[in-house]
């Protein structure tokens, strides 16, 4: 009985220990500068850095919440990433709080410079975000940041969304910083990361930089990307529109299946792409009735998969031609078919020598409700 | 108090938690690392011989305590060997459970400092960490073991379930081709670098066997098993998630994984799971804590056992004090285990089996 009121005191003891240090140790999210977007740049032999924080005060002020102050952005210089972050430290004056950072932004002269190590650094830094993306840009980081502020959101969250709509609409890919950094990290590194500026005004992906080793080696414009992105997108989804007997019909195109099979025969590497899309007419540019019978359909079905063919053809070409550099990832799907050869050869040099032949069988059919059939309506 | 030994029986089902959690213990967080530096993409084989080896161990140990049921290493061991000799193997195991105590404690500090508590002073955290698991030792293993079922479903269930977002959120890719033969040349490390995962078996030896354990060995064996698959799960979606690049630069590979994870409505995965993963670290610490109090009771059977729960904490706490300021202790544990495993899991239970069967047969 003795015992059990020692143990009963001790338990009490020990909960009360615990609470209050939980209340020592917390912090007031007020008391913390909450990043939200970082850009790099690198120019006149310096570093630059322009940090997004968000302006907590406003929000608990109603009468100044205006969108031009709901943001505040601090920049700085510096030779180095350590002379930077000291620069950074020196005029802060809360601690900062790394892990609202959305979107990692360099201007291509930054990544050109310091891309590797600045990764790095992020993967080694353990107040970063790992879910992050990053993006490059061309753009002035001020004017980037005056038309996110316009728009009355954060420039990270801006771009971040800009990306992320487009992988759900199968018209791009995502992918997060610390998958970037595994693809740095291997022996072979090719990478496509987004590009995003001014399009029409208005900031948009406008192509993808091209990443080869540790260097930007080059642009890839998103209007001329559509073959890439049905290798590199999840589940690409796009409109095409194919003439037949003098009109223009607009067809969504989905990939449904994608096999990518690599071959080592004599020292030669090929790759065989085979590719079942889906594909759904949706209306033509004249007025109905089209009168397309299966012959018909058959034949557009031909034109669309011969179009798909060559384009994925041709982005194959450009990245080993143009680019010299493997960001379409045959490395990995030739490593885990051949991991022993693959381990003893430059696949730098081997990329632009392997061969691929493309595939592509389109299944075509018609939106329920509209008169594309013989004279009947659907 | 409860002192006699058949107090501290166990059903099967608590003796799969009580390895589980045992193991599990000591290295969920960074054995991606370890595995991944060693044997890269090809890891599960050695992780599922281990498995199988460790398996074997643990029928071992599991058919010595059935052979003498209701006692303990330190009661049967002077049947098989002699009292003096079994007493230096009773100091022996006494003194690694200390070791493996203090390493689990200083481990679960730095947890608690990295992710909820940065500003709380570690000796605070220790000697209240201290006194709870003492009052846990002092209840007996019959308590804990019941604790460990509640708990250990719910780590298990958290555990497994984060693995699988993590594969369906992961890259196929990452974790081909399952075998390379290039990879078999880092085998031997890897199977070093597997001593930690599988060590603490041991601790059967302070469980006393009962009816109640005739299939023990049996659900020992796959236990082990399981416990295999379990690290395959985690090494492999951690590996998916994060690349094997990033899993080698990363210390603590698996928590860094977690934190990649979207949930629907968990926007911090990583203090999610160590929510529940903290039970793992805590349940190794207060199992190990407890097989040392049941030990050095055997030592000294007159003594009352809260004064030994008592010794123990304060010789723990200032050991651990002392362990506090080596910046290497990680490293120097880890570098350790490997012989300690060989002699503690592996040698002295397969020894002690052997002498028993033949002893048992020269009787016959």
């Amino acid at each position: 009985m003795k015992h059990r009121k020692l143990y009963s005191v001790i338990s009490v003891f020990i909960l009360l220990a615990a609470f209050l240090s939980g209340c020592g140790d917390s912090k007031d999210i007020n008391d913390q500068l909450i990043a939200t977007t970082i850009i790099f740049d690198y120019k006149d032999g310096e570093i630059w850095y322009y940090l997004e924080i968000a302006n907590i005060e406003t929000g608990n002020n109603k009468e100044s919440g205006t969108s031009a102050n709901k943001y505040i952005v601090r920049k700085g210089n510096g030779k180095t990433l350590t002379e930077v972050r000291d620069d950074l430290d020196a005029h802060l004056d809360k601690p900062l709080y790394l892990s609202g950072i959305r979107t990692l932004i360099f201007t291509e002269s930054f990544a050109r410079k310091h891309l590797v190590e600045y990764l790095y650094r992020y993967r080694a830094d353990e107040g970063y975000r790992k879910k992050g993306l990053t993006v490059i840009t061309k753009e002035d980081p001020e004017e980037l940041y005056k038309s996110a502020h316009e728009q009355n959101t954060s420039t990270g969250l801006l771009a971040e969304g800009i990306v992320k709509t487009l992988d759900e609409s199968g018209k791009s890919f995502l992918r997060t910083t610390i998958r970037l950094i595994e693809n740095l990290s291997a022996e072979y590194t090719g990478i496509l990361i987004p590009c995003i500026g001014f399009h029409d005004k208005e900031l948009a992906v406008i192509g993808y930089s091209v990443i080869s080793g540790s260097d930007v080696v080059g642009l890839l414009p998103a209007p001329e990307s559509r073959g890439t992105m049905f290798l590199k997108a999840d589940k690409a989804k796009f409109y095409y529109s194919v003439p037949y007997n003098e009109v223009n019909y607009a067809i969504e195109v989905r990939v449904k299946k994608k096999r990518i099979k690599p071959t080592y025969e004599e020292g030669k590497i090929s790759f065989s792409i085979k590719m079942d899309c889906i594909a759904e007419l949706g209306y033509g540019d004249k007025k109905t009735p089209y009168n397309l019978n299966k012959a018909a359909l058959d034949e557009i079905s031909e034109t669309l998969a011969a179009t798909l063919e060559q384009e994925i053809s041709d982005a194959v070409k450009r990245a080993q031609t143009e680019f010299a550099c493997d960001y379409l990832q045959f490395d990995d799907i030739f490593r885990v078919k051949f991991p022993v050869e693959f381990e003893r050869m430059d696949w730098g040099k081997e990329f632009p020598q392997v061969g691929a032949s493309v595939d592509v069988k389109v299944k075509l059919s018609t939106k329920w409700g509209m008169d594309y059939s013989a004279g009947e309506a659907k | 108090m409860r002192g006699g030994s058949l107090t501290n029986s166990i059903t099967n089902r608590q003796m799969f938690f009580i390895i589980y959690f045992t193991l599990t213990t000591y290295s969920t967080i960074d054995l991606p690392k370890i595995m991944s530096q060693t044997a890269g993409r090809s890891s599960w084989i050695p992780i599922m011989a281990a498995s199988v080896l460790f398996g074997g161990v643990a029928v071992i140990i599991t058919k010595l305590n059935n052979m003498y049921q209701g006692k303990v290493l330190f009661d049967y061991s002077s049947e098989i060997i002699g009292k003096f000799p079994a007493r230096l193997i009773a100091m022996y195991y006494m003194l690694v459970f200390l070791a493996v105590s203090i390493y689990l404690n200083l481990k679960l500090i730095g947890v608690l400092r990295a992710n909820f508590l940065p500003q709380t002073p570690r000796c605070i955290m220790l000697l209240l960490g201290i006194m709870l698991f003492g009052y846990v030792a002092y209840k007996g293993i019959t308590n804990v073991a019941r604790m460990f079922e509640i708990a250990g479903v719910l780590f298990l269930i958290v555990t497994v379930g984060l693995c699988a977002a993590m594969i369906s959120q992961g890259m196929l890719y990452n974790i081909m081709p399952f075998f390379n033969i290039t990879e078999t040349k880092g085998f031997t490390a890897a199977f070093k670098g597997l001593a930690s995962p599988y060590a603490g078996l041991d601790v059967l030896f302070v469980i006393p066997f009962t009816s109640k354990n005739k299939n023990a060995p049996r659900a020992a064996f796959f236990t082990l098993l399981f416990i295999g698959l379990f690290y395959v799960l985690l090494v492999e979606s951690t590996v998916m998630i994060l690349g094997i690049n990033n899993t080698i630069a990363f210390n603590d590979s698996f928590i860094e994984a977690i934190k990649i994870v979207e949930l629907i409505i968990v926007e911090r995965t990583d203090i999610f799971y160590l929510t529940f993963g903290l039970t793992s670290l805590f349940a190794g610490v207060i199992f190990v804590n407890t097989v040392a109090v049941e030990l050095a009771c055997k030592f000294v059977p007159k003594v009352k056992r809260h004064i030994v729960v008592i010794i123990i904490g304060i010789v723990l706490f200032i050991l651990c004090l002392f362990a506090m300021d080596k910046t290497d202790i990680r490293e120097e544990f880890e570098a350790l285990s490997p012989l300690l495993v060989l002699i503690s899991v592996i040698l002295i239970p397969t020894l002690l089996f052997i002498i028993a069967k033949v002893k048992r047969r020269r009787r016959l």
